[in-house]
């Protein structure tokens, strides 16, 4: 009794899945990227790898201290 | 090519700017961070180690700005002392394991690997790929492959930052593309 009572249930579980997976396999085909060559794949995946925030910030402090050390030796150089 | 050319007042104490503005380094810096990180990143395999080693390497350009005469262009310069930077860090590493052509199992399966499309269906771990299936290459190929990846390099600046002729260099990027595409299905 309790097996034919659920068994509609079962089909109706069974064609939605079946009704999931045919929509996610077809939106997959929609999504999917071709790229010709691996030179073309790396340029992707370059476009879409952007150096970390901080970066900038810690490269132009050093340049900075850089540049400052470089005007102090000048400075003593020139007596000033 | 080079932005700015004014780095000497700023060297001499003008005090107003900041070298880095001043100098047009930062300019210089804006227009290929992306490049050289990408770079480091794909070479090196870590991004912590290519934050440090892009640092390194802009620092680096800067302390040499002031001698850069323009006889190339500013990034293939920045990319010789990336290159430069990158090799001297795997070497003193040593720690990474990669495939070389002495798997000839590996190189067999490359040279047979036909050339399809790549078709990508999943973008979310594709930079993980990408980087597994670099990690496989021999260095030379790895590099080729990036150079090449960058649309602002000719072949020809390309054959000068890998030490080799142009015609070494389509001869030698036929064969790196197979041997990617071999590394990459691999990596599935």
């Amino acid at each position: 009794m309790e097996e034919n009572s659920q068994s509609p249930k079962t089909t109706r579980g069974t064609r939605q899945e079946q009704r999931l997976r045919q929509e996610e396999t077809a939106a997959q085909k929609t999504d999917a990227i071709e790229f010709q060559t691996a030179e073309e794949l790396i340029r992707h995946d370059a476009k879409s790898t952007s150096p970390p925030e901080g970066l900038e910030k810690r490269v132009k402090e050093s340049v900075e201290r850089e540049a400052a050390s470089k005007r102090r030796w000048w400075h003593r150089f020139l007596g000033r | 090519m080079r932005t700015g050319d004014t780095n000497q007042p700023a060297e001499l104490g003008t005090f107003q700017s900041t070298a880095w503005d001043k100098t047009g380094f930062g300019a210089v810096y804006s227009e290929h961070v992306s490049a050289i990180y990408y770079l480091a990143l794909r070479m090196l395999g870590n991004p912590d180690q290519a934050e440090d080693a892009t640092h390194d390497i802009f620092l680096r350009a800067f302390r040499n700005y002031g001698e850069f005469r323009g006889e190339s262009a500013v990034r293939t310069w920045l990319y010789r002392i990336a290159i430069n930077h990158c090799r001297n860090l795997l070497k003193s590493w040593r720690s990474r394991t990669m495939v070389t052509e002495s798997d000839p199992a590996f190189w067999e399966r490359a040279a047979t690997v036909p050339d399809t499309p790549f078709r990508i269906l999943e973008m979310k771990e594709l930079g993980q790929q990408i980087q597994r299936a670099l990690d496989m290459l021999p260095e030379e190929y790895r590099l080729l492959l990036l150079l090449v990846a960058d649309e602002k390099l000719s072949y020809e600046e390309v054959a000068d930052l890998t030490g080799q002729t142009t015609d070494a260099v389509r001869g030698k990027l036929h064969r790196a593309r197979k041997a990617f595409a071999a590394a990459f299905a691999s990596t599935h």
